[in-house]
């Protein structure tokens, strides 16, 4: 009951802060629009006056591709089916599980790191307006909780970071091995029933190292703990001590990323000629979809928050 | 013709090696009387091999009759090993794998990976004379004296023309973990190129190249009788058809398998396949019995084999000729055995996935293709050390022809779950619509031929291609320029090339020259530029510099009558008349090599002039005085020339509308973008 309850009280924090999701949306908006101006650019410039628009106002042509990705310097290297389609967050997270998010394209991996950066400074002013809440929303007042808070959280993701690595480079190990253990296997199924049984520890285990950190964060902020490896101790202590509530929680919540998922799919409209209006659509409900993904995150703080006021 | 000239020849050896199963009561299935030879079957080969699961080894003995088809005698009997090329790192094959680049093997081979093939003996069958000691191993192609690839033995009396000579061997080999298609998984195994094989003596001496990474085969047409022995229970595979299956009480059956006019012998084992049979019945063509070996877990994507198989065998069989064995048999290899997609007489292997989905184009493609190497590289059986093209360059374009006119262009396949340290792709399959060829999906042939456009002159015997780019060549530059012939020659004008030099060549071995010969002959056209630029190495590219139009002003000055005037442009056209413009279109060749192209210009009332250009010069300018604005103008307005690497600037627009859907394609990406960004959040 406690779960749900911390749920309901995230899930009505994020509603209840619609200045904050905008704040966050705007941070992403400008984070990513300058490239895709580059890249709107990079195509323009690639078509120049042929008449190969005729066919891309109907597909991303990939005789036309193929050509483009030879000539690309940059960017456009990463202009690619999945990455232009309605599957780009399965894509995203292929690559996240992988470990090969970090080995894409430079620039745009720096930029992910910035963007993370800056959720970083960010999230110390929402769990301090999470907790100690109320009032008008004033950016100077929230901005000043950013940067109070930000050295902590941001030793305590360095340190996270270092755990990421070390659960990579295990997995890694995992696979490597068990791909020499199935080396004499000839059926497909047994061999992708033992790597999706691989990645159950795996992800559990980045499960914990996530939920640990997140409510060292809270610890950090709630508790006015400055002290990483304190903050951490209260963080771990909490999740020993509630395993099946702060597992549970975290597993509604990313139910729900499922579910917005799974609607976004649906709703996704196809690839049809391109008309200013159909441009615009994609792009909203894109939009629509990356909001809902920041208020699932807000609504994971605020009810992480709870659970952790609920408990402690 | 060279094909015909030896067929009385060989016909008597024929009867000779058929007479076993032609007399024995242990003919299983209906011994009907063996058809005239299509074949000189001058490289007949009788042999028995058993298979030791526990070591992984083959231990066989074998009979070999030759007859010397050439006008000089030889002392000498080349014979290939490809097995030894997985030996060692010394090979010629591992050297040369090395430069490919791809093969994800080169750092883990493990002990039991490796494989040989080791003669223990070789004697006169006659009269027993032992050429043992007189075995060594040639490297004719790179002087690598590590390679082992080639043996030659000494001869007492050498084989003088039209002579016959039988001789015996034993061997003992290991089965690699596959490399090049053959090996073991588990208790699957593949054994292809697997026994002492003789090269071809050819006017010029022994053909018998080295094995290289790059390259596949080449033998003479014979008569094979194989019997082949491994653990009782287990399902084999193999080239013909099966004459006798012998339960030997230890354990273990003995398979007989016999095919005629053959070139290789390939087969088979594993206690997993699922058989499924099917049989192939046109109005036009002899029927085909469809054996199909699957894997159990894909059941579910046997008709799509059937369906595939059957589609080659009709289109090849209709655009070229027929497919005359009565039977083929289709292996669906083992998840993760590296043998899919390879081509052997009668037999071939097809690959697909655990999820692929209906429309991603697989494993239909590949069935195909292989199915399709019956014709290119089974029946015409061209060497493929020097003239891969031949064989791979013909199939990858009949496969796409046959796949659009069977099956209509796939959908892109993203794949997914590819966990960290995996190569390869991802298990689980989506189908993504809005990403294809728009009906042109041969054409994706181009993007894997720029590359590599400039690496090798296509005349070059393959297996002098650079290992790693090599197959651009071979396969999607040919099938770029059957492509473009098709295109400018009509379907009509190839497929009567094509169908000519199959029936020409059918059971014999074209070069390059003789199929050039059957094209020049054929067809109307002087192809000798055309093919002599694409046995180069120079691109072709064609594209629309500049478009300009404008109105032709009355300015300047201007005879009026006897007076010659000074206007400024301002006049007005007078009524009636129409006001003129002039559009200028400059369109060069970027590339080496030509090809005699139109170039379009369309106007915006609708009008469109044509214009033929020979193509030779390095650009031309073409001027047109009309009374509306030129829209655009296109070189190669109908895509002839498939060859082009750069189709996209083949055409341009006075107004460039590249816009809207760089507007589309940028939101879409940026859209993803976000998410890439979010998916960095996932660590704070
Ligand atoms: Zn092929």
């Amino acid at each position: 009951m406690m779960v749900l309850r911390a749920f309901s009280s995230g899930l009505l924090a994020a509603l209840a802060a619609p200045k904050l999701l905008l704040l966050l949306w705007c941070v992403l908006l400008a984070a990513s629009v300058p490239l895709g101006l580059a890249m709107q650019q990079e195509i323009a410039d690639d078509i120049g006056a042929s008449r190969v628009h005729l066919d891309l106002r109907q597909r991303l042509d990939r005789v036309w591709l193929g050509e483009f990705s030879g000539r690309a310097e940059s960017l456009g290297k990463m202009l690619e089916p999945a990455t232009a389609g309605r599957v780009d967050f399965l894509y995203n997270l292929d690559l996240l599980f992988g470990g090969r998010l970090f080995s894409q394209h430079r620039g745009l991996v720096a930029a992910g790191v910035g963007y993370a950066l800056v959720s970083l400074l960010m999230l110390g002013g929402v769990i301090d307006r999470f907790a100690r809440g109320g009032g008008r929303f004033v950016l100077s007042q929230f901005l000043g909780a950013c940067g109070r808070y930000f050295g902590r959280l941001l030793k305590l993701t360095t340190l996270s970071a270092v755990l990421y690595w070390g659960v990579y480079r295990g997995a890694k190990w995992v696979y490597v091995t068990l791909e020499r253990g199935v080396q004499d296997v000839t059926v497909e199924a047994t061999v992708l029933r033992y790597y999706l049984l691989a990645a159950v520890p795996i992800l559990l285990l980045t499960a914990v190292v996530m939920m640990v950190f997140d409510y060292a964060r809270i610890a950090a902020i709630l508790e006015e703990e400055p002290g990483t490896l304190r903050a951490l101790g209260r963080g771990l202590r909490f999740v020993l001590g509630h395993p099946v509530s702060v597992l549970t929680l975290a597993v509604l919540v990313g139910l729900c990323v499922i579910g917005l998922v799974a609607l976004r799919t649906v709703l996704a409209p196809g690839v049809g000629e391109a008309t200013a209006l159909g441009i615009g659509l994609v792009f909203l409900l894109g939009q629509l979809f990356v909001a809902g993904r920041l208020a699932l995150r807000l609504t994971l703080v605020g009810a992480e928050l709870a659970l952790y006021r609920g408990l402690r | 013709m060279h094909g015909m000239e030896h067929r009385t020849s060989a016909f008597s050896w024929a009867g000779v090696v058929l007479s076993p199963f032609l007399t024995g009561a242990l003919v299983a299935q209906e011994a009907a009387p063996e058809p005239e030879a299509l074949s000189p079957r001058n490289a007949n080969y009788t042999i028995d091999v058993r298979l030791d699961p526990e070591t992984r080894m083959l231990s066989g003995s074998q009979t070999l009759t030759w007859t010397n088809l050439q006008q000089s005698s030889t002392n000498r009997l080349w014979f290939h090993l490809y097995w030894n090329a997985w030996r060692n790192r010394q090979s010629t094959w591992m050297r040369e794998d090395r430069f490919r680049g791809r093969s994800d093997r080169k750092d883990r081979i493990e002990e039991g990976d490796w494989s040989y093939i080791e003669v223990d003996s070789v004697s006169l069958a006659d009269d027993g004379t032992d050429l043992t000691r007189t075995m060594y191993f040639a490297f004719p192609d790179d002087r690598n004296i590590d390679d082992r690839t080639v043996m030659v033995v000494l001869l007492p009396t050498p084989v003088e023309a039209g002579e016959s000579i039988r001789v015996t061997m034993e061997w003992h080999a290991k089965v690699p973990r596959t490399f090049a298609r053959t090996g073991f998984r588990g208790d699957y195994y593949f054994i292809a190129h697997w026994f002492p094989k003789l090269g071809v003596f050819e006017a010029d001496g022994w053909n018998c190249h080295q094995y290289h990474a790059g390259t596949e085969y080449y033998s003479d047409y014979g008569v094979y009788d194989v019997s082949m022995t491994v653990p009782a229970g287990w399902v084999l595979g193999a080239t013909g058809r099966e004459v006798e299956l012998r339960d030997n009480g230890d354990g273990t059956s003995t398979h007989r398998y016999a095919q005629s006019d053959v070139h290789a012998f390939t087969w088979t084992t594993s206690p997993d396949y699922l058989v499924v049979e099917d049989r192939f019945e046109h109005d036009e063509l002899p029927p085909v019995d469809i054996r199909l070996l699957l894997q159990p877990e894909h059941q579910g994507q046997a008709e799509r084999h059937v369906a595939a198989t059957k589609a080659a065998l009709e289109h090849y069989g209709v655009w070229y000729g027929a497919y005359p064995y009565g039977h083929v048999t289709v292996v669906d290899p083992a998840y993760g055995s590296g043998a899919g997609g390879m081509e052997y007489p009668t037999l071939f292997t097809a690959g697909t996935r655990l999820f692929s989905p209906e429309g991603g184009g697989r494993p239909e493609r590949v069935t195909i293709h292989e199915a399709g190497h019956q014709f290119w590289y089974g029946i015409v059986g061209n060497n493929e050390f020097e003239f891969a093209w031949l064989d791979e360059g013909l199939n990858t374009f009949s496969t796409a022809r046959t796949q659009q006119a069977a099956f209509g262009e796939s959908l892109y396949t993203q794949r997914f779950f590819r966990p960290p340290g995996i190569e390869g792709s991802g298990f689980f399959a989506l189908l993504l619509e809005g990403y294809g060829y728009g009906g042109q999906s041969h054409l994706n042939r181009v993007t894997r031929y720029r590359p590599d456009a400039s690496s090798d002159l296509q005349a070059t015997p393959t297996f002098l291609y650079h290992p790693k780019s090599g197959g651009s060549l071979s396969y999607s530059k040919t099938a770029l320029w059957l492509r473009t012939l098709e295109n400018w020659l009509g379907w009509e004008s190839l497929q009567s090339i094509l169908s000519t030099f199959f029936e020409r060549w059918q059971f014999g071995h074209p070069t390059a020259d003789d199929f050039f010969a059957v094209a020049n002959e054929v067809t109307e056209e002087d192809l000798g530029h055309f093919l002599r630029s694409v046995m180069g190495s120079e691109v072709f590219d064609y594209s629309v510099q500049s478009v300009a139009t404008f109105a032709v002003a009355n300015e300047g000055w201007v005879k009026q009558g006897d007076e010659i005037v000074l206007l400024d442009g301002s006049a007005e056209p007078a009524d009636g008349e129409e006001e003129m413009f002039r559009s200028e279109v400059v369109v060069r060749r970027l590339g080496g090599a030509s090809f005699p192209v139109e170039v379009l210009l369309a106007f915006e009332d609708g009008h469109e002039v044509r214009h033929k250009w020979r193509g030779k010069r390095r650009w031309k300018l073409f001027v047109e005085e009309y009374p509306s604005r030129l829209e655009y103008a296109v070189i190669d307005p109908d895509g002839i020339l498939a060859l082009d690497i750069h189709p996209s600037n083949n055409s341009r627009e006075v107004k460039s509308k590249a816009q809207l859907p760089a507007w589309k394609w940028a939101a879409r990406w940026t859209v993803w973008l976000q998410d890439f960004f979010s998916t960095f959040g996932f660590f704070v």
